[in-house]
């Protein structure tokens, strides 16, 4: 029975080579925590530059961005707009999106599932270009039909983004929808009410912290998106005109944080310029960490524990 | 104890609103099919008929206005980028993924590891980009590179591999793992003959979706990579230093360099195409994997 025996030298290496890979694992581990290290550090550091130049309050409140001939970076404008577009979106999508996530959780038949479910995961998987593309050459003309403006405007980016943050909010409450306790279902039911009563009353209450967690996930998507925004909003840097007179501004061009970012790279000379753009990035990065923390809290709310995904 | 009212014009009342309400909620799921399909199908019409063709597909670019070549090129620094990322970004995240799930204990390294693969997973690509832009192509020199894009979009979808791979981790059943180690061999041993084995379909998925992402990206590869048209994507450089490789565009940038110009949208359609496939491919590996998986350990 000799051969059982492992050799003294080789238990050696393989616990020499068990050892280097939990190291090796932790070392992986780590890299994330230096990566977020890295990409917050150089951010901001590179916009900090720009203050030398600009002070924060006329960079945060100045309404005008000039960066070459009068250096002048006021992204105030960008600021509105960023939410103006944001919170236009969530008004489409956020009922919109609950509604499908409630009848996938409760009301669909199997095979409605087996549909929408699919045609949900491709939506979300869909490149962000693709959803520019079709506002560009589809939604941009429909409303050039119907008012006399260029096309290109707030309301074209407002329905991209809707479009483009429904799988976040349909999956997420579908989830949640779908983690509500039999028993609460079942009592609301004994109690005689109808399905849209039970939805209504027991389930939607029940499962709106989840639904909270979906609204601002899509919130720091919406935000934070760039190019499909740039493809259909025109990227001028006037303040557009938020009265009731022009619609709330919503045929009008304008200009975000992101699309300021990827419509100035490709002239910006280093210098102010360049610091200005990785400025604008560390004020949207901060809005997106804002946005992060409420999602956690609500997360932490709903599900009690750090959950992924 | 007041008495419940329940006469007839009630019910009638609450049967309509009932029925209202029903038909919002399944007219809302079947609209989402529908934007899909009309999305789709409107980039289908006007691209197909191009993309179908083995000229474009094949040919490279020949920059100009009008651009009468094809994307031979940007398909080729497409899948460069996705080899280039996944090389780096796929051992790190399924180690990571072991290490949270085989051997992290309950301190705070490891709960400083969790914050930041959520925070990562919620940074907007513009940020990634503005990062790429200045950490590798500025200060480490790579200037406008497929190197510097890749290592950016490797950061980039490191959070979503390392979920997947945790998911998969996670399903594979303790038994397996504490029979292995009955067995008397160790750890490492353990994760890598019985708990990967288990695990790879899982991982596999991760794999596939984040090169979904790889191929929808674009913000990050337009301010790290750069979009030189008529260059051909190669994974050394001409000239020193060598292991740079030069300014590319993927399919996703040429799509947005293509529809921003009047000249060009026509074509940005068959582009399109060509991306759609690719994400319609990729959802089906992904449906087929996770179906014979969730056989496997019979989850749900």
């Amino acid at each position: 029975m000799q051969k059982y025996f492992i050799k003294k030298e080789k238990r050696f290496w393989t616990n020499l080579l068990n050892n280097i890979m939990g190291q090796l694992f932790f070392f992986s581990a780590f890299i994330a925590v230096l990566s977020l290290l890295l990409i917050t550090v150089y951010v901001f550091y590179n916009g900090i530059q720009v203050f030398k130049v600009v002070s924060l309050k006329d960079f945060i409140f100045g309404a005008d961005w000039e960066p070459v001939t009068r250096k002048l970076f006021g992204i105030f404008p960008m600021i509105i707009t960023s939410f103006y577009i944001t919170i236009g979106a969530l008004i489409f999508s956020a009922p919109l999106g609950i509604a499908c996530a409630i009848f996938l959780a409760e009301i669909a038949p199997l095979s409605a599932q087996q549909i929408i479910r699919p045609a949900v995961q491709l939506l979300a998987g869909i490149p962000s270009v693709i959803f520019g593309l079709f506002g560009l050459s589809f939604i941009v003309p429909v409303i050039q039909l119907f008012a006399d403006v260029a096309g290109l405007s707030i309301l074209a980016a407002i329905i991209i983004l809707s479009i483009m943050i429904l799988p976040t909010i349909i999956s997420i409450s579908e989830d949640a929808i779908r983690a509500v306790p039999n028993e609460l279902k079942e009592s609301s039911i004994a109690l005689g009410t109808t399905k849209w009563q039970t939805i209504y009353g027991t389930i939607l209450p029940a499962s709106s912290s989840g639904i909270m967690t979906a609204i601002a996930l899509s919130i720091g998507r919406a935000f934070g998106e760039a190019m499909a925004v740039k493809m259909v909003i025109g990227n001028t840097q006037t303040t557009p005109d938020f009265s009731a007179n022009s619609l709330f501004g919503l045929l009008s061009l304008a200009r975000t944080l992101t699309t300021n970012i990827i419509g100035d790279i490709e002239y910006a000379e280093p210098g102010p310029h360049l610091q200005a753009l990785f400025a604008t990035g560390a004020i949207l990065f901060i809005f997106i960490i804002f946005t992060n923390s409420i999602y956690y809290l609500f997360l932490k709310k709903a599900y009690g524990i750090r959950r992924s995904q | 104890m007041e008495a419940v009212k329940f006469d007839k014009g009630n019910v009638s009342k609450i049967q309509r609103e009932e029925q209202i309400a029903l038909g919002t909620l399944w007219f809302s799921g079947w609209l989402i099919v529908a934007v899909l399909v009309f999305i789709i199908g409107y980039i289908f019409y006007f691209g197909l008929p191009t993309a179908l063709s083995f000229n474009y597909l094949f040919t490279p670019p020949n920059g100009g206005r009008h651009d009468t070549g094809g994307i031979l090129y940007q398909s080729l620094s497409t899948i460069y980028l996705i080899i280039g990322a996944l090389i780096v970004a796929a051992p790190i995240g399924i180690s990571t993924a072991i290490y949270l799930i085989e051997y992290a204990p309950q301190n705070l390294v490891t709960r400083l590891i969790g914050f930041a693969i959520e925070n990562l997973a919620g940074i907007p690509s513009i940020i990634y980009g503005l990062f790429g832009l200045a950490f590798f192509v500025i200060f480490l020199k790579f200037e406008y590179s497929l190197l510097a894009g890749a290592l950016t979009v490797a950061i980039m979808v490191l959070p979503v591999i390392i979920r997947t791979s945790e998911v998969a981790l996670l399903s594979v059943p303790q038994s397996l793992r504490q029979s292995s180690l009955a067995l008397g061999v160790n750890k490492w041993q353990t994760i890598s003959n019985v708990v990967l084995p288990s695990a790879f379909p899982g991982i596999l998925t991760g794999i596939l979706l984040s090169i979904g992402r790889i191929i929808g990206e674009s913000a990050i590869l337009i301010l790290a990579a750069g979009g030189s048209i008529t260059a051909m994507p190669s994974l050394m450089s001409g000239e020193y230093p060598y292991f740079l490789p030069d300014s590319a565009r993927t399919l996703a940038v040429h799509l947005y360099y293509q529809a921003t110009s009047y000249d060009t949208r026509a074509k940005a359609f068959a582009t399109g195409v060509v991306l759609i496939f690719i994400v319609l491919f990729l959802n089906f590996g992904i449906n087929q994997i996770s179906k014979k998986y969730r056989k496997k350990f019979a989850i749900r």
